[in-house]
């Protein structure tokens, strides 16, 4: 067993704290101005600031949903029943177009929405979003991980094929699908090209288009604005750390419920 | 019947039901992708939205516009700042944390990943001030953003969003080298940093690559804070790819924006292709047992 210096576990965990202390400039306006006085003005907020953040909540979990039932299986064809000529090619695939800048098909998109009559609708952005390859990486590579001989003892003991996809496959990919949710989750928070080119009106304004609308207003509000605007995302970076940090905790309350 | 095993007699019915699940994401693919940049292409030969065939010429007058070139050679520089910083910066960390089990504070540096768009700008602004609010420090001067020093601060901010992915897979990967290598180098005498350049580093080589598609990814994604801290019009230094675009859709240019769209896939394709003839990455090739 080789044994480590005692200060690499400081440097790395002040490491950590410096690199995250820049966030805490968030709470900056709290303290330069009073908690009191921004809460008070919080709560004047205007409504079409709460109308984008509910706009947003429903763009994300849209996304996240239709993302599950188009990547998810990709993922599974992928490493489990194709052959692997062909899924190379996918993956290939895949790679190249994360390299490519989503606005450099913002246009024919637009055009495709507006001969689909889905311009303008939070339906359209959805459909626009529906294939992430990170995602279908991520869930290949969780596929990937599972090893078949699981499933060989599961079917040895009479499992069929959907015990074997809703109490092995399911339960071992979970933490795939975790941090998967959480990217999707972050990217669709963030989203601002697709919202901004496709949903026009005010009433459809997500939080990323309401923000790019209050360039020059009062920074105090905007400051409060963005500190409430990343809760959720806290919130669930918060739970998906915790659970991936034990990903056999997931995985085992799942395990112990399987019969046949 | 179970299709989760390999077996002679269903490996047909396995492909169906693979060729099934695969269906979704072909449609999403081709209503995402495909039916787009085959409009795009299409158009491209064509006047603005009209019906006036006009064969390359969006596409030379694409490559003498100044912004577009300008917005090239930004990307470029962006790249060039960003993609060592991130990859050397993220090994040595990687390093460290796997050495010293760094578990559950190494997921940390993903927080400004999730981060939104607008909240980096916030925590920018309240550090080194804008127009309208003094910053914390006074590194930059008051203009800063409508100066040189404006890409800087973004290569910056595009590094410190971008790191906590790179980190993250090197731990994954240095942790996946098993360790009778570096035992066995260890009781050949090899020192430690010698072990890291001989074995840790050429092992994770494939996952560095993998970083570096990401960084890549995500140098595309910070637009959305280069808009924020710049406008639509921003400095020469600001200046991105997505604004040439965002741009030229506000201004309703089409042919040169489908023309730019033409160009800004079919080069990565090209690049890919061509690295790819020299640069095979291990993790495709399926071991058996199914682990890569």
């Amino acid at each position: 067993m080789i044994k480590h210096p005692r200060w690499q576990r400081p440097l790395f965990k002040s490491l950590v704290f410096l690199y995250i202390l820049p966030c805490a400039a968030l709470l900056l306006p709290f303290v330069k101005a009073g908690v009191l006085s921004l809460l008070e003005s919080s709560l004047e907020l205007e409504t079409i600031f709460w109308a984008a953040y509910l706009n947003t909540i429903i763009l994300a979990v849209g996304n996240l949903l239709l993302q599950w039932l188009v990547n998810i299986p990709a993922g599974l064809a992928l490493s489990k029943m194709l052959p692997q000529h062909i899924a190379r090619k996918v993956l290939y695939l895949c790679l190249l177009l994360m390299f490519l800048p989503q606005q450099a098909l913002i246009l024919p998109q637009y055009l495709l929405l507006d001969r689909m009559h889905l311009l303008h609708h939070a339906g359209g952005v959805v459909l626009m979003s529906a294939f992430q390859p990170f995602l279908v990486l991520i869930f290949w590579f969780g596929s990937e991980q599972i090893h078949p001989s699981l499933f060989e003892a599961a079917i040895c003991e009479g499992a069929s094929t959907r015990q074997c996809f809703f109490r092995i496959y399911i339960p071992m990919l979970s933490p795939y699908i975790l941090a998967g949710s959480l990217l999707s989750v972050a990217e669709s928070w963030n989203m601002l090209e697709q919202p901004m080119t496709f949903l026009q009106t005010d009433s459809q304004l997500v939080l990323s288009t309401y923000f790019l609308q209050q360039i020059g207003a009062d920074p105090s509000v905007t400051a409060i604005q963005a500190l409430l605007s990343v809760f959720p995302l806290l919130l669930v970076f918060a739970f998906a750390v915790a659970k991936l940090h034990n990903p056999n905790s997931i995985v085992s309350s799942e395990e112990n419920s399987f019969t046949l | 019947m179970n299709f989760f095993v390999k077996s002679g007699s269903l490996s047909r019915q396995r492909h169906i039901i693979g060729w099934l699940l695969l269906v979704p994401m072909l449609l999403a693919f081709m209503v995402n992708y495909l039916l787009p940049f085959v409009i795009a292409f299409i158009r491209s030969f064509y006047h603005g939205m009209g019906n006036t065939f006009v064969g390359m010429e969006n596409h030379i007058e694409l490559l003498q516009n100044h912004t577009f070139l300008l917005a090239i050679r930004n990307l470029l520089i962006l790249w060039a700042f960003v993609l060592p910083l991130n990859l050397c910066i993220a090994f040595l960390l990687a390093l460290l944390c796997h050495r010293i089990h760094g578990g559950r504070s190494s997921a940390l540096f993903f927080l400004p990943a999730v981060l939104p768009a607008v909240c980096v700008v916030e925590i920018v602004s309240q550090l080194f001030g804008t127009s309208q609010i003094d910053g914390l420090f006074s590194l930059l001067p008051a203009d800063w953003s409508t100066g040189q020093v404006a890409g800087m601060v973004f290569g910056c901010l595009v590094l410190w969003k971008g790191l906590g992915y790179s980190l993250l897979i090197l731990i994954v990967a240095l942790g996946s080298i098993p360790e009778e290598y570096l035992e066995a180098a260890a009781l050949e005498g090899a020192s430690y940093w010698r072990i890291v350049f001989s074995i840790r580093l050429p092992l994770t080589a494939p996952s560095l690559g993998i970083c570096a598609i990401l960084a890549v990814y995500n140098s595309f994604r910070c637009f959305r804070e280069a808009l924020l801290l710049g406008g639509a019009h921003p400095t020469e230094s600001l200046y991105s790819l997505q604004h040439f675009l965002q741009n030229n859709f506000s201004n309703m240019n089409f042919a040169r924006l489908e023309a730019a769209s033409v160009f800004l896939i079919v080069i990565p394709l090209l690049l890919l292709v061509f690295f790819s003839a020299f640069w095979k990455l291990p993790v495709w090739k399926r071991k058996e047992g199914g682990r890569s």
